[in-house]
């Protein structure tokens, strides 16, 4: 055991980490002041005053032993030899699994807790929540279960993202949980939606290959040398993702919740064509947001998919689009080995 | 109110973007903030989904 206050070093004799000012935990205790206070401002009819303001320094204690636990899993992690997943996947991502934990907890927690949460919402929970069918979860469930796959995958790899069909495994069974309700959503193959898909295809490659000249990218070396039935297998999850699972979980999200939402409260009762330019322009640029550093292209993509799912009503229109756009991207990535869109 | 969470989420996730790449081994990733942030506020609107239905 390696324990140096002076330089603020911790861990075994094979593995250290120093924890730096931004790992102590500051960072994450501020976000979740944030959240709070934005939480209870926007649910203060549902909790008691001043009770519910002890949620923040409770909230806070909770965050900073789980940060304590970060380290000491992240100190065991790195020990057993898996230094690279220490350092950069589980490092990077196990500060937000425990906001989000606490931040979550608290959302669920304190509106069990009588104390707390004001009678009438306490006990209109109760029943609810057993019975009735609950709209806002057939649309958005897999695509959070297509985050939370990303994320773990993230927290358990290094360099290469080894784990990255476990956004396969986490979303599929949510898809099939909701299966009846998707088959319920009118449905018709559209000639134009696969034509806008392929013209998304065309201006995600250009935008990436001539307005912002970006260097495509060979194979990474750690699948290049692992066994042909391993490559196999993560190229098989890999295009599964993109191909099957992304356009569905994306597009129940973006155009069948998220836009309509904008449009009104009861958002399933909503015919695209009710949503506004605001409706599609924010769901676009959320959409676009969520592609990182191609997020030009990811909101132009998204306007695309909106636009085509107002013309026609419906969400089959903008699934068949973005299966047609990855399809593409796929079969690109592999025909000219440019793993850059991958 | 739930369009008061989702415009918040959408600024969140802007404001991750504006402020990535600020520290190079942070606690709290802003690249990994869209996400995580995305995952909470949708977690929060299916919690309150299941209430109201």
């Amino acid at each position: 055991m390696v324990v140096q206050p002076e330089h603020s070093r911790i861990g075994t004799t094979t593995f250290t980490a120093v924890i730096a000012p931004e790992c102590s935990g500051i960072e994450g205790a501020a976000l979740l002041v944030v959240f709070l206070i934005l939480w209870l401002f926007l649910f203060r009819k549902e909790v008691r005053f001043p009770q519910a303001l002890l949620l923040i320094p409770g909230g806070i204690a909770l965050l900073l032993f789980l940060n304590a636990v970060r380290i000491a899993v992240l100190i065991i992690i790195g020990n057993a030899g898996w230094r690279d997943i220490a350092t950069q996947g589980f490092h990077s991502q196990g500060g937000w699994i425990a906001f989000n934990t606490v931040a979550f907890g608290i959302s669920v927690g304190a509106r069990r807790i009588p104390w707390v949460a004001k009678r009438s919402f306490h006990e209109q929970l109760v029943p609810s929540s057993r019975t009735g069918r609950n709209a806002v979860s057939i649309y958005l469930l897999p695509f959070l279960a297509l985050l939370f796959g990303g994320m773990l995958a993230k927290a358990v790899s290094g360099k290469f993202e080894w784990f990255y069909g476990l956004r396969l495994l986490f979303t599929l069974p949510v898809l099939w949980l909701f299966r009846r309700d998707y088959l319920r959503l009118p449905r018709k193959w559209d000639w134009a939606a696969a034509a806008v898909g392929i013209a998304v295809f065309v201006m995600w490659v250009g935008i990436d290959r001539s307005i912002f000249p970006a260097p495509a990218a060979a194979q990474p070396l750690e699948l290049t040398n692992a066994s042909g039935a391993v490559q196999a297998v993560w190229i098989l999850m890999r295009a599964l993702t993109a191909i099957v699972v992304v356009p569905f979980a994306e597009e129940l999200a973006f155009r069948g919740y998220l836009m309509r939402r904008f449009a009104g409260e009861d958002f399933e009762s909503m015919p695209p064509r009710a949503a506004g330019w605001f409706a599609v322009l924010v769901s676009s640029a959320f959409f676009g947001l969520m592609h990182g550093s191609r997020w030009i292209a990811g909101i132009i993509a998204g306007l695309f998919y909106a636009i085509l799912y107002r013309r026609t009503g419906n969400l089959s229109s903008p699934i068949v689009s973005h299966f047609v756009t990855n399809l593409l991207l796929t079969i690109y990535v592999l025909v000219f080995n440019d793993w850059s869109f991958w | 109110m739930k369009k008061v969470v989702e415009i918040g989420l959408i600024l969140a996730g802007m404001a991750n973007v504006a402020f990535a790449g600020t520290v190079s081994a942070p606690e709290i990733d802003a690249s990994a903030g869209v996400a995580a942030i995305a995952l909470l506020t949708g977690g929060i609107l299916v919690l309150r989904g299941r209430r109201r239905s």
